[in-house]
């Protein structure tokens, strides 16, 4: 049998709403321990260092380090670090050159969240 | 104790011959009854694994199931933890028996992750089975994920693509003498150079491919396993899970599978043993390099590289690692996967498994190996032969 199923979903953001904001601004928006303050982007509820829930946001730099990169068909995809903030993030990757080190968060201003790399266009 | 008393999995691939998921549940489940030597009214509990309900598109599938199975009246449940939704089913049916809240229960486990949907989408959900709101709405593949991690398991190891090529080349060949497999394939170096680039390092051979299937086992305690199994019947003696974070930027070494170290360690201590017992072992292979960082997780061999080149994992080796096919070779119909590792090693341990792949080595402890996401979900469960296999 064969069968359609259209859905249009309206999932409320909740304690992530301020990074979703962010990412739709290019800015990157990190949790902030309320504990050792460590900031965390993509953000954590609780601190796996010291187990205390995180307490406020805190813009961090938006440029990110890249520390793997794979490339094919699946797109062209990193982890990579975001400078002022512990971990590291899964971002797709849009116009930065092969061998490119880092690179800056993109606005996505329409649609779900989405963490894409850019170029850095300016120091 | 848990006896496995009957075991039985459907072929596994792209099933075009008009059956559905609950025809393929029904056929895995009466072939493990038929083994059992027990009457479908003897079980009082039945566990169902699939991975998502946007697969089947049905709700509440451990209800439909028990209706089609004849377990109208059993009690039933459904797990789901992604990639080891099965082998979590194992346990929560092995956590029932060992409690005493029951003494016979099948477990059943499917997914038509091959047939219902086109690829893309099935790829497109998988995406929403790591963190929705980074990984999946971003659009990143599986396959992209599973390529930074190994990319960061070989940075510290130094793995190599010619590692990745003997995985593939194994698995396949292995599929070769299991007459279920999706992928029974004896692959040149070339064919897998030549293939498709997914996500670097790796092609299209060196991933699983999108499976239709099922697969049923029937457990009981003790007391509950019928004269004839008693003695004969393998025994379920470790089971052990655990999680780690499920973004790869969150763990201290992405390209490690640490929550699989963890479930080992529960497992092998509830089961009395060290992993170099384990002689047999299915491991969880989406992708060739997870097999790899999977044996070093588990802690199979001292140097998993170097195991891997000699041929410690080969199907003569010392532990013989995915003698079924893995996901490579006998496929990936996600919900089945787990059910139907336990199901092959059982079978293998009483000697009942397909001829061409059944050790003529005495087999002692055997491994069961699942994870969802990239090694965050894990589940492992170990095996030994009865008394008198």
């Amino acid at each position: 049998m064969k069968l359609r199923l259209d859905l249009d979903y309206d999932l409320a953001e909740g304690w992530l709403a301020p990074w979703v904001a962010g990412l739709r601004a290019g800015r990157a928006v990190a949790s902030a321990c309320g504990g050792c303050g460590t900031a965390r982007f993509p953000p954590l509820r609780i601190c796996p260092d010291c187990n205390v829930a995180a307490d406020r946001w805190q813009d961090v730099s938006g440029r990110a380090t890249i520390l793997f990169r794979t490339t094919g068909r699946d797109g062209d995809v990193a982890l990579a670090r975001f400078d002022g903030a512990r971990g590291a993030a899964v971002v797709r990757l849009d116009g930065l050159p092969d061998g490119a080190l880092s690179g800056r968060l993109r606005a996505v201003p329409d649609g779900p969240p989405a963490l894409i790399l850019g170029p850095e266009t300016t120091p | 104790m848990v006896l496995v008393i009957g075991a039985a999995l459907t072929a596994f691939g792209r099933r075009t011959d008009g059956t559905s998921f609950r025809d393929w549940g029904v056929q895995a489940f009466e072939a493990a009854l038929a083994m059992s030597d027990i009457d479908r009214r003897d079980i009082d509990t039945l566990v169902f694994a699939s991975e998502s309900d946007f697969f089947t598109l049905q709700l509440n599938p451990a209800s439909i199931l028990a209706q089609d199975l004849g377990l109208i009246g059993a009690a039933t449940l459904r797990v789901e933890g992604g990639g080891a939704s099965g082998q979590l089913a194992v346990h929560a049916a092995v956590a029932r028996l060992l409690s005493g809240l029951a003494r016979r229960i099948a477990v059943v486990g499917l997914d038509p992750s091959a047939s219902a949907l086109d690829g893309d989408s099935i790829r497109r959900l998988y995406g929403y089975s790591f963190d929705a709101w980074t990984e999946g709405m971003t659009g990143i593949s599986a396959t992209a994920l599973y390529a930074l991690s190994f990319q960061a398991f070989a940075q510290e190891t130094g793995a190599s693509l010619s590692d990745l090529d003997r995985v593939t080349r194994k698995n396949r060949a292995n599929a070769c003498g299991n007459p279920g497999a999706h992928l029974p394939r004896r692959h040149a170096d070339a064919d897998i150079a030549a293939s498709p680039m997914i996500a670097a390092p790796y092609r299209r051979l060196h991933c699983s491919p999108l499976s239709d299937g099922a697969a049923a086992l029937i457990l009981a305690r003790d007391d509950g396993a019928p004269s004839t199994r008693r003695r004969t019947a393998p025994r379920i003696t470790g089971i052990g899970a655990a999680s780690d974070a499920p973004a790869l930027g969150h763990r201290a070494r992405p390209g490690r599978f640490a929550a699989k170290t963890a479930a080992m360690a529960r497992a092998t201590g509830m089961a009395g043993i060290t992993p170099d017992r384990i002689d047999l072992a299915e491991v969880y292979d989406p992708y060739a390099g997870a097999e790899l960082q999977g044996i070093d997780a588990l802690g199979l061999a001292d140097d998993t590289l170097r195991a891997a080149r000699d041929g410690t994992f080969a199907a003569d080796g010392r532990c013989a690692v995915n003698l079924s096919g893995g996901l490579m070779g006998q496929g990936a119909p996600v919900g089945a996967v787990g059910v139907g590792q336990v199901a092959s090693l059982a079978l293998l341990l009483e000697g009942r498994y397909h001829a061409g792949l059944q050790p003529a080595r005495a087999l002692h402890r055997a491994l069961a190996d699942t994870h969802g996401g990239v090694g965050t979900t894990c589940a492992v469960t170990i095996l030994q032969p009865g008394e008198a296999a």
